[in-house]
């Protein structure tokens, strides 16, 4: 058998490791699978299976390589979700402030039905909306004071996930925040002349759907990672 | 020398061993064996989460090369701020060194106690 295979083996076996951080995994697998070609090369015989073996041996085993990047890995996610979420919120009050700046602007009419919706509706859509900015600053306060340890621990274990969790609170309030809005704009879209001054309550009203469905859909994505990291620990 | 004892200092013994020019995963471990007499022989998967955790604070800089074997290579290499932290544990070490050969030559010279 050629060095090259159980070379790649070694460099597969620890990306899949390393699955719940591609980027991190593909950087490791290149690093690896350069370390162990070139330690080979450096014993000499870089045929003999005997070199290879010990070759592998010096490095370690993959999971127990893979295990010792659990810890700043596993942070680096929950920074990535709580950067994220904030950045959600940002953008939906960004495109909320514009909607109702424009209504202002240029008058837009208000119906009794319009009228009727937004006072059950706003109430809903600002405790929404302000449960998922409590929330996602929360998240970043919680994650920007964690420090990865050298060692991964259960304990810090539960901490990213918890951290995981509240950024998954700010997605759910975000959709809650968004699904208010969509009734609320779509009352007044309905009962109004859809004219270009429709335009910007729709386009912000599909940046909101944009923002939380993202920031829904990246948590899910960060959640199934977390879980996948889990079962590498000891 | 005992792992544990290492793993304690790696973060200064691998920042130490790149002073002189930057270098990929296996060139530190090398380099580390070479300037410790053989004294420090990591197992080699340990060097990398090192290397990882200095570049995210900021103490080295990597990007990649292509070897002369033509395979993709990660090379590290010391920033600013590595080099002051590279200074301050020099400073630090140097303190401690001094403190435990103290403590270990006025041992060595000290008449034994009894405790009766």
């Amino acid at each position: 058998m050629r060095p090259r295979e159980p070379i790649a083996d070694f460099g597969s076996a620890v990306a899949r490791e390393l699955s719940f951080d591609p980027r991190l995994a593909r950087r490791l697998r290149a690093e690896v699978e350069d370390h162990l070609h070139e330690a080979l090369e450096d014993r000499g015989d870089p045929h003999g299976e005997n070199r290879l073996a010990e070759v592998m041996c010096a490095f370690g085993d993959p999971r127990a390589f893979a295990r010792q990047f659990l810890a700043t890995a596993m942070l680096s996610l929950a920074r990535r979700a709580a950067a994220v979420t904030a950045l959600g919120v940002i953008g939906m009050f960004g495109a909320m402030e514009a909607r109702a700046v424009w209504y202002g602007w240029v008058n837009w009419p208000v119906s009794d039905h319009v009228r009727a919706a937004n006072a059950i509706g706003h109430p809903v859509d600002r405790f929404a909306f302000a449960l998922a900015a409590a929330f996602a600053l929360s998240a970043l306060a919680y994650v920007i004071t964690r420090r990865a340890p050298a060692r991964f621990y259960p304990t810090f274990g539960w901490e990213i996930g918890f951290c995981i969790k509240l950024n998954a609170a700010v997605a759910l309030a975000l959709m809650s925040a968004m699904v208010t809005e969509l009734v609320l704009t779509g009352v007044r879209l309905f009962e109004a002349d859809l004219d270009a001054r429709a335009l910007v309550p729709f386009v912000s009203l599909m940046l909101e759907i944009a923002v939380a469905g993202g920031s829904m859909s990246y948590i899910l994505i960060m959640m199934s990672r977390c879980s996948r990291a889990l079962r590498l620990a000891p | 020398m005992e792992g544990e004892m290492l793993k304690g200092h790696l973060d200064m013994i691998v920042l130490a061993a790149m002073v002189d020019r930057p270098a990929h995963g296996y060139g530190v471990i090398q380099e580390i064996k070479r300037r410790s007499g053989g004294a420090f022989d990591l197992p080699e998967g340990t060097i990398y989460p090192t290397l990882h955790r200095l570049e995210k604070a900021g103490y080295l800089a990597s990007h990649w090369t292509t070897a002369e074997s033509g395979r993709k290579r990660r090379v590290y290499k010391m920033t600013r701020r590595g080099e002051r932290a590279l200074s301050d544990h020099r400073t630090l070490w140097q303190r401690f060194a001094d403190a435990v050969g103290g403590l270990f030559g006025e041992k060595a010279h000290a008449p034994a106690r009894t405790h009766r």
